[in-house]
């Protein structure tokens, strides 16, 4: 087996939730303090990935970026990025693809907030962003930490938006999902089987720690 | 709240720290049917030349379709004539495509080992025969030529299962999916699927004969990717090809 694949998963993966975790914060935050009628349609909209099969997100983002459209001759020739078959490609689409997971337990940890404590710290003088700072994230710190892993656990396993977006290059886009599809192909049976497992164990624990915490802050939230 | 994010951070430094630099390989893309002998060439030519080679392995249009979006492959190993002539047309290769081999159908399966002529299709024993995708896979066509020959259109409808590529194909006869199915020569002589099952090849007359060819694709490194398909037009590639044919 080799280990690249996995490398460049769990790179892929990391990237990914750092950038959603730079972009949803502010985003959720204001998109939290919307109207009614607004927050649905944003809602609705952030949270199309959840629904949609990955190979429709795959399909439009291969048109959007292929250097025969305006969009990706532009990025090419004018500012250089080649997203189509590239790393960098997988992140953009990664994005995408795994938004609601980081988008959805911000959001909802937000709108949790009491008012009360919000206005209390308005009253006493403190600004807008020293609230946020000192007051909503780390009241929110639970949902940030959830959003985190769902987000890392989802990239970790996509398939379809890669497959249609990354064109199977070792070392570059071969992410450990299309490794198993690619070794299956060939019959190499053996070689699925060990990414499989590694991937399966791997998967597993990471839910398993994400529980444990959760269960440890409840415990702590009743005691 | 700090102390969470730090451990991440770590890891992203150790990920991008052990990043190795780029060398110079030879990207092929290469048709499902090819993919075994594929790996015996490229191991070969890297041995004897020094260079690289990573195999991107694919259904003929599925890969067609990403090197005319761009996708960053130095040669295409397709099963057909007619993906390559398309990519040439489109201006993405060097040169018009050049045939390699001849390709030969066969009809295999490892559930039954009674095996013998293409008419027992038509036995009520066989419930599915394995096809590929006849839309982007040139076995697939040949296979349905063979089919509309040798069976009734609702037989046809009733038996026959389509798999995305050939290889989707042969994962279906090894696990037994399907009852037979159609697939390359090239995989039932591999190294990996020798002795499994039974196989017979399908008379040559009941299919347009499988001309598969090559081509270099504009990607900077034409040179290097025209050595390389030269080397498998000439005897030593041949050679290597046509141990995979008897």
């Amino acid at each position: 087996m080799n280990w690249l694949p996995l490398l460049i998963t769990f790179k892929l993966a990391l990237i990914t939730t750092l950038f959603l975790l730079v972009i949803c914060i502010p985003l959720s935050y204001k998109i939290s303090g919307f109207s009614n009628w607004s927050s649905s349609f944003l809602e609705s909209l952030f949270s199309l990935p959840l629904v949609l099969p990955p190979t429709v997100i795959g399909f439009y983002l291969l048109q959007a970026f292929s250097p025969n459209n305006p969009i990706g001759s532009f990025l090419k020739d004018t500012l250089g990025i080649k997203l189509l078959f590239s790393f960098e490609g997988l992140v953009v689409g990664s994005i995408i693809y795994s938004f609601p997971f980081m988008f959805q337990p911000i959001v909802n940890g937000f709108r949790k907030i009491p008012p009360q404590l919000l206005h209390a710290s308005a009253l006493m003088g403190k600004s807008k962003f020293q609230t946020f700072y000192k007051i909503s994230l780390p009241f929110i710190q639970k949902s940030i930490f959830t959003g985190c892993i769902m987000t890392f656990a989802h990239t970790v396993g996509e398939f379809g938006v890669v497959l249609m977006i990354g064109g199977n290059i070792p070392g570059v886009t071969q992410v450990a999902s299309i490794a198993i599809y690619d070794e299956v192909e060939m019959m190499n049976f053996t070689a699925a089987n060990q990414y499989s497992i590694t991937l399966l164990i791997f998967s597993f624990l990471i839910l398993f720690f994400m529980f444990i915490i959760q269960r440890k802050n409840q415990n702590h939230d009743t005691n | 709240m700090n102390r969470l994010f730090t451990l991440p951070f770590i890891i992203l430094l150790l990920l991008f720290g052990c990043q190795k630099p780029q060398e110079k390989v030879l990207r092929i893309a290469v048709s499902a049917n090819m993919a075994f002998v594929m790996k015996e060439l490229s191991n070969t030519y890297t041995e004897k030349y020094g260079i690289p080679c990573e195999l991107i392995i694919g259904s003929s249009g599925k890969l067609s379709h990403q090197i005319n979006n761009g996708a960053p492959y130095d040669v295409f190993i397709s099963a057909d004539m007619k993906y390559p002539t398309l990519l040439y047309e489109q201006d993405r290769t060097t040169s018009s495509p050049k045939i390699y081999t001849y390709g030969t159908l066969v009809l295999w399966s490892t559930k039954h080992d009674d095996l013998n002529e293409i008419n027992m299709l038509n036995n009520t024993k066989i419930e599915k025969i394995g096809v590929a995708n006849p839309k982007t896979a040139p076995y697939g066509i040949a296979a349905m030529s063979v089919c509309a020959d040798a069976l009734s259109k609702s037989t046809i409808k009733d038996k026959i299962v389509f798999g995305e590529s050939i290889s989707q194909i042969n994962q279906y006869i090894v696990n037994q999916a399907v009852d037979v199915g159609f697939t390359s020569l090239f995989i039932v002589n591999s190294e990996a699927m020798k002795n499994k099952g039974h196989w017979i090849k399908v008379n040559p007359s009941l299919y347009r004969p499988i001309a598969q060819g090559g081509v270099v694709i504009k990607n900077n490194q034409e040179e290097i990717a025209e050595e390389f398909l030269n080397w498998m037009l000439n005897d030593e590639g041949q050679k290597i090809i046509n141990g995979y044919k008897e």
